[in-house]
């Protein structure tokens, strides 16, 4: 029962994290992909000021699921890093190198230089995303043996971990195109927010197209979890679907409430959805599940009041963040700055 | 211990906040489960402890003062302390690090699990060690380097700010010469 919440607790951070930190990478991804520095000065100012003020607290929740991955299921963890130990290590440089580039960039004087820390940050906006959905593609497709010696390819290069690296980079791009196509339109800027809108809509049918290939090749890769979500979990990914076509169609139509929420309900519903799909086998192929991986009661106890003081705490603190942000009242230097002249 | 001042029962009072209780001292460990290093850990507490004591006078210093005539103390070398305050920080902190990491091994948690069982099975433990510690050079170094560069900026006033707005991609073909967008 209590390894079945604190299950529930990390998918929900993990939820938080895709839905926020992706939406971050994929600002990234739109960065990179705006073209030459004039063409693309729009929208990568547009980017730089929604990213700007919470990009450090979109990642608090990376710590927050290894943490409680880590305290509360202590052997799939070891299993996980140590199969899956170099695609993490280069998701981590890619963390390390975007927050650098992204800090760096603004304040260095030449162009040169700009375009250098900019690129870092941009490239690795790209990578991170793809290598940490090799390791969820790994975990799902039962390829992390239970006790591994050592990191192996084979384990995070298979066709479901290419799937499933691709279709996270597809989502933080859609994630991010729309959360940039509702600021575009809160800012009546027409111009940006077709120009979002276009790629919202072309990287949500990418990710719906990759979702679907995911599907298939689970099938083959593992029938468990196929079975799980076409029908323990089919609510959650009929949900899923039909979020992705709401948004579609909203985005259709030029209108722009309701954007955010129903795409961050439907990330939420394919996190859950993997979840209930797969419970209560933990790491699929090594017959470990929430129970049999779990720490001592007491640790698990300690975890889930952590998360209740926490909520508490972070919640409002976000919210704050959030709704100042929502007001741009977080710019307010740079906005005078750009002003002026 | 040279120069010692003995002050009697005050290790048990500090570990035991009473002056019966016994300190359990290292000699009481079988050598396979001491930490290594033991003269480190020593000098490592010392310093820290040592640093301490400077950052509290330092502190206190500017305190008396302020609390006297309203203001900072006037002498060249509490300036100088000042500057030391912040690098004497660090290493306090590290050398606190290093009391207690190298002070419990062998053990990762205490009683529970040795570092060695800890440790990844991987390969290339050294060459990821390598690979981290160069990329936070280079990020050091380039963190220095703007910070020197900041400063060198805001020393020339508010004029010196660049003009560039976001120009963070690719050169176009065709330049403004100004850099700015055309409206």
């Amino acid at each position: 029962m209590i390894t079945g919440v604190v299950g529930g607790i990390l998918l929900a951070g993990l939820t938080l994290y895709a839905a926020l930190g992706g939406a971050d990478f994929g600002g990234g991804l739109w960065d990179l992909l705006a073209g030459a520095d004039q063409r693309g000065r729009a929208p990568r100012q547009l980017i730089d000021d929604t990213i700007t003020p919470v990009w450090e607290a979109n990642h608090v929740w990376l710590i927050f699921v290894l943490v409680i991955f880590w305290t509360a299921f202590p052997p799939a963890f070891a299993a996980v890093m140590t199969a899956a130990a170099l695609p993490l290590w280069l998701a981590a440089f890619g963390i390390v190198l975007r927050g650098a580039g992204f800090a760096f960039r603004k304040e260095v004087e030449t162009l040169h230089w700009q375009r250098l820390f900019g690129a870092a940050f941009a490239f690795s906006s790209l990578i991170v995303p793809f290598f940490m959905g090799t390791v969820i593609g790994a975990i799902a497709s039962g390829r992390i043996p239970a006790t591994p010696a050592h990191t192996d390819l084979a384990v995070w290069t298979g066709p479901t971990s290419l799937l499933i690296g691709t279709l996270f980079v597809a989502v933080c791009g859609y994630l991010a195109a729309v959360f940039l196509t509702r600021e575009a339109s809160r800012r009546e800027d027409h111009r940006l927010r077709r120009y979002f809108a276009v790629r919202a809509a072309v990287a949500g049918a990418v990710s719906g197209a990759l979702s679907l290939a995911t599907l298939a090749e689970i099938r083959s890769a593992n029938p468990a979890l196929f079975h799980g979500l076409t029908h323990r979990a089919l609510p959650l990914v009929i949900l899923a679907a039909g979020c992705g076509l709401a948004v579609v169609v909203l985005l259709a139509t030029g209108r722009s409430h309701g954007l955010r929420t129903l795409s961050v309900l439907g990330v939420a519903a394919v996190v859950f959805g993997w979840g209930v799909a797969q419970s209560p086998v933990l790491l699929p192929g090594t017959g470990m599940t929430l129970t049999s991986a779990a720490a001592p009661h007491s640790v698990l106890v300690t975890i889930v009041v952590i998360f209740v003081v926490a909520a508490l705490l972070v919640g409002p603190s976000f919210f704050l963040l959030f709704s100042l942000q929502g007001r741009q009242l977080l710019e307010g230097e740079k906005h005078a700055e750009k002003s002026t002249p | 211990v040279y120069f010692g001042l003995k002050i009697p029962y005050a290790d048990s009072l500090l570990v035991g906040f009473k002056p019966s209780t016994k300190v359990t001292g290292l000699d009481s460990v079988a050598p396979a489960l001491r930490p290594p290093a033991v003269t480190l850990i020593h000098l490592a507490f010392d310093a820290m402890i040592g640093l301490a004591f400077v950052l509290l006078a330092a502190g206190l210093w500017a305190l008396w003062t302020w609390w006297r005539r309203r203001a900072l103390p006037r002498q060249a070398w509490f300036w100088w302390l000042a500057i030391l305050c912040g690098p004497a920080a660090l290493i306090a902190m590290e050398c606190g690090w290093i009391v207690t990491e190298v002070g419990r091994q062998p053990w990762v948690v205490y009683q529970l699990m040795t570092t060695t069982a800890a440790a990844t099975t991987n390969g290339g433990v050294i060459d990821s060690l390598t690979a981290v510690i160069i990329l936070y050079a280079v990020l050091g170094v380039v963190t220095v380097a703007i910070l020197r560069m900041l400063a060198r900026r805001w020393r020339q006033g508010p004029q010196a700010e660049p003009e560039a707005g976001v120009p963070y991609g690719p050169p176009e073909e065709h330049r403004e010469p100004t850099g700015r967008e055309p409206a």
